[in-house]
């Protein structure tokens, strides 16, 4: 069996831009390796385009990625450790997922094959089917089982359960701290449902209008926001710490 | 695993897959053209059957052209749709998976030239069976006389293998294009290149002589394929997954 090797995120001066849109601006953080991280943030605050260059999808514009100490971008040496798992995007939406499978079995060195089937039946996803034929939350289930699977050094889950059920969610939360307790690594949860998925973040990173305005442990993060003895959730430390909407149409 | 590993793995996926649908089209491509010539024979058309008789006075039959044609030009339209396909279909979710875009790049260069070979493979083989029948039969594929060996052919074979090696290329380069910016991008890149670009060599006397002197060139398509992988290789360097 392939054993994991939890890696380290260092972020530098990352800045990233669409046209007159700056998406990242000067985003400087680090993801202690074996941790559960969360990348919290309003929508437009960054967190799909930071996952997407962590996972050298795009090149990155100004700054570094580096996982343990290495860039990602055009090294299948780190490539091959980076797993980031979307709602959409990643599979072959057209063929049976038997495809998606043999992609990850040849490109992912920690993919766990019988794991892989295992989550399938556990999740209710027929694997003779096409992804394009799922529903949504068979086709989320989907995305989730292969970052489960993967079994990366660093794995990345960008809102990819928003279209499971509540049951289906809470398996996937009880299946990722089971198998990343069995199997050591480094996972990064983005999510708007904070309420269920704060107790799992040992750390936090809260992105606004693209820039870090907190890091740390998510308890002294916490800490920090609470107020009158009632400990703030990370649902409070985002409304205290992003922008208003009102404010948010001018750069 | 270095960049050349991850491209050997890419390709033979990659072949595997692509000589799969060659073989399958191959298949569907020869029954169609039997049983096309069976019912040429039966009912003596005189397109395709239309000599009248060889020495023996027996039915010399000219559908070489039907029989070994249809075949090669399935496989060679496959091998086309197969190039634009792979790119198209599994460039985004590889990079999503882990490969890099070089890796892929030289996956997609290899498999097409797989491709080539094995539909010049295919018409190696046609260009043999007409040569050890030149004489006996009538109309030929690679436009063999009465009397030629499989050698009076090669210069067709080669032609033929770097022309298709060009075409698998520009397929793949043009499916590249259109994942990577925009759909206006690759569509004004072909106008450009199939419409403007013609009309302007056309209207311009010295610019039309240099055309056909390259035309003319045996390498040109050769060339050709060089320079549209070396244009590959560029537009797939900073690919984006959206």
């Amino acid at each position: 069996m392939t054993t994991t090797t939890p890696a380290g995120l260092e972020i530098r001066g990352l800045t990233h831009s669409f046209g007159s849109t700056t998406a990242l601006d000067d985003v400087t953080v680090a993801v202690r390796p074996g941790t559960v991280t969360g990348l919290v943030g309003r929508n437009g605050a960054g967190k799909t385009t930071l996952a997407a260059l962590v996972a050298a999808l795009r090149p990155v514009q100004a700054g570094a990625i580096l996982l343990d100490g290495a860039p990602p971008w055009e090294d299948p040496e780190v490539t091959s450790r980076i797993c980031l798992v979307r709602d959409k995007g990643g599979v072959v939406e057209d063929e049976r997922i038997r495809v998606t499978f043999e992609f990850a079995a040849m490109l992912r060195p920690g993919w766990d094959a019988d794991y892989a089937h295992a989550l399938l039946d556990r999740f209710e996803v027929p694997f003779r089917k096409k992804p394009q034929q799922l529903s949504t939350g068979k086709r989320s289930a989907l995305s989730a089982i292969l970052g489960l699977a993967s079994r990366s050094d660093l794995t990345i889950f960008d809102e990819v359960y928003l279209g499971m059920d509540a049951v289906a969610r809470r398996m996937f939360y009880d299946e990722l701290i089971a198998d990343w307790i069995a199997h050591p690594r480094t996972i990064i949860l983005s999510s708007h449902l904070l309420d269920e998925v704060e107790d799992l973040m040992e750390d936090v990173v809260i992105l606004d209008r693209g820039r870090v305005v907190a890091a740390g442990e998510t308890d002294a993060v916490r800490a920090r926001h609470s107020r009158d003895g009632a400990v703030a959730s990370l649902t409070d430390v985002l409304v205290s710490l992003s922008t208003p909407s009102t404010d948010r149409s001018t750069p | 695993m270095t960049t050349v590993t991850q491209a050997r793995v890419l390709f033979r996926w990659l072949a595997r897959g692509g000589l799969r649908v060659l073989a399958i089209t191959l298949l569907i491509a020869t029954v169609v053209a039997a049983a096309l010539a069976a019912v040429a024979l039966w009912q003596d058309w005189p397109e395709v059957a239309h000599a009248p008789t060889d020495a023996d006075g027996t039915v010399v039959i000219g559908f070489t052209t039907t029989i070994f044609g249809i075949p090669l030009a399935a496989v060679a339209i496959a091998a086309f749709v197969v190039s634009i396909a792979t790119v198209g279909s599994f460039t985004r979710p590889l990079l999503a998976t882990g490969a890099t875009r070089s890796a892929l790049a030289l996956a997609h260069l290899a498999h097409v030239l797989l491709l080539a070979l094995a539909a010049s493979a295919l018409a190696a083989a046609v260009l043999a069976l007409e040569a050890a029948f030149a004489g006996g039969w009538i109309g030929s594929t690679f436009g063999l006389a009465p009397g030629d060996t499989f050698a009076d052919g090669v210069p067709a074979l080669v032609q033929g293998f770097l022309g298709a090696l060009a075409g698998l290329v520009a397929g793949s380069l043009v499916a590249a294009l259109f994942l990577r910016w925009p759909w206006w991008v690759g569509v004004g890149a072909l106008a450009v290149t199939l419409w403007v670009l013609p009309v302007v060599v056309a209207s311009v006397p010295p610019l039309e002589a240099a055309a056909s002197a390259v035309a003319a060139w045996p390498w040109s398509p050769g060339a050709g394929a060089v320079l549209l992988a070396a244009a590959h290789w560029l537009v797939m360097r900073r690919m984006p997954v959206p």
